[in-house]
């Protein structure tokens, strides 16, 4: 009989959520000059979210989409950040009336979100770029749905 | 390395290059450009630092009107706002936000945009309005390093980098990376025993990173009212810059006034750049930090009994 694994924290959510809409990963791919989505293929990235909303995620970037990878060989890029932050990220993305939070590049530069990889400034520019083009609008809902019922979660750490 | 034989020259060429082979019926003709350092071989980019270890001396808009002289004189100019923590280049620039950070996602490098001719890049671009960047060391140092590795400039004529007032671990890693390929530093100072006591200090700096020094501008040196009269705007007595460099053997490139007169503006720096064509950088020795130290003690007391 299969049996249905829960979603356990906020950062399983998000996770889960960036790895299902596979027609999106194709369409933005498919947007990529040639020889940019030929770098990119095949590109590896984990995320890492401390704390007890937290976990540690690899994804790969294939021709058909991102996928989830156990494998932890070869990762080009590494986005590390607490669940807090991940909170704040969120509320900022879910536009709650009152609640700010705050935005990923703002984070960013605040330190409480890293972004490692081959180069400090490129690979975070296009990291930040892709997610401020392609995933915010998108999350929204997720967003909404991770944060409801959460008073006073407005900052960063 | 790449190591070419050019005319009974031995070139070698370090970082990333570009090699462009043009083929004609009988020829092939190899153009080597290394776009990363902003340079074609044979044209090479005189890179000057805008220094002062003295915040608020006016290094950023001096770097800009520097800039604007150099264009207006037909070069092709570059700059690169290395103030890690507070970019404000673009401002002085005229501009109201920092334009987003262009990427060449093919070469992998950081692209500058052009605003009146002037190409420029700015890591304001990249942290975005508002945040304070509170990056750790280490990342900051890799940072440095990136932006003078990793910018795609055309071909320029002048590269200016905009240093912020600072010897923290970062400048030394940046002034490290450009070591042994920089024309000179050009030190920003107010003509104030405040300021200048940090002259010494910075030419130290300048000295231990082996970086030649093009001249001194001493900004703010006057205040020009717009019905043309002269004043001293501060409260501290005014030391003659122009002495001290007299005595040390530094070049003075210019005294820039306080005035809301663009047009006197660009006019001394004109003259600014002509004098810095004239100028050969002087290379700093220890001794000469003694004789400085003992020009200012003198120039400072000479300006206090003045206002007595």
């Amino acid at each position: 009989m299969a049996t249905i694994k829960e979603e356990k924290t906020i950062a399983e959510k998000v996770f889960n959520f960036i790895l299902e809409d596979k027609h999106l990963h194709q369409k933005i791919l498919g947007e990529l000059p040639e020889d940019k989505r030929a770098a990119v293929t095949g590109r590896k990235g984990r995320l890492i979210v401390t704390g007890p909303q937290g976990g540690t995620f690899i994804m790969r970037l294939t021709p058909l989409g991102i996928f989830k990878e156990d494998n932890d060989r070869d990762i080009r890029n590494e986005m590390l950040m607490s669940d807090n932050t991940l909170i704040a990220i969120l509320v900022w993305i879910a536009k709650l009336p009152n609640k700010p939070g705050m935005s990923p590049r703002a984070a960013y530069t605040n330190g409480f979100l890293r972004i490692n990889g081959k180069s400090v400034l490129y690979d975070a520019e296009e990291i930040l770029k892709a997610l401020e083009k392609h995933a915010f609008a998108k999350m929204q809902p997720v967003a909404k749905d991770a944060v409801k019922g959460m008073e006073g979660v407005e900052s960063a750490g | 390395m790449l190591v070419l034989q050019e005319n009974h020259r031995v070139v070698r060429i370090k970082s990333q290059v570009s090699i462009d082979v043009v083929s004609t019926t009988d020829i092939n003709i190899v153009i080597l450009t290394n776009r990363s350092l902003g340079f074609r071989i044979g044209f090479k980019v005189k890179r000057i630092i805008v220094s002062a270890l003295k915040g608020g001396t006016g290094k950023t808009t001096t770097t800009v009107n520097l800039g604007k002289a150099l264009h207006r004189a037909g070069h092709r100019v570059g700059l690169l706002d290395v103030d890690a923590t507070a970019p404000t280049l673009y401002k002085a620039l005229g501009l109201t936000e920092a334009p987003p950070l262009d990427l060449d996602s093919v070469a992998a490098n950081l692209l500058p945009f052009e605003v009146d001719g002037l190409y420029a890049l700015t890591l304001a671009s990249h942290y975005g309005e508002g945040p304070a960047v509170l990056w750790d060391e280490p990342t900051l140092i890799r940072a440095m390093r990136e932006l003078i590795r990793d910018v795609q400039w055309p071909e320029l004529d002048y590269l200016l980098l905009d240093s912020p007032p600072s010897s923290s671990g970062f400048m030394q890693a940046l002034y490290d990376a450009v070591a042994g390929d920089v024309y000179g530093t050009v030190l920003v100072f107010q003509p104030t025993d405040i300021a200048t006591a940090d002259l010494v200090r910075t030419l130290d700096f300048i000295k231990i990173k082996k970086l030649p020094v093009v001249g001194l501008i001493a900004n703010m040196s006057y205040c020009l009212s717009p019905s043309g009269e002269q004043f001293w705007p501060f409260i501290s007595p005014k030391v003659e810059l122009g002495a001290i460099c007299e005595e040390n053997g530094i070049a003075l490139l210019g005294e820039v006034p306080l005035t809301p007169s663009q047009r006197i503006i660009d006019l001394e720096f004109d003259s600014i750049i002509s004098r810095m064509d004239g100028t050969k950088p002087l290379i700093l020795k220890d001794s000469m930090l003694t004789k400085l130290y003992k020009s200012i003690a003198t120039q400072v007391v000479k300006a206090a009994i003045r206002r007595l």
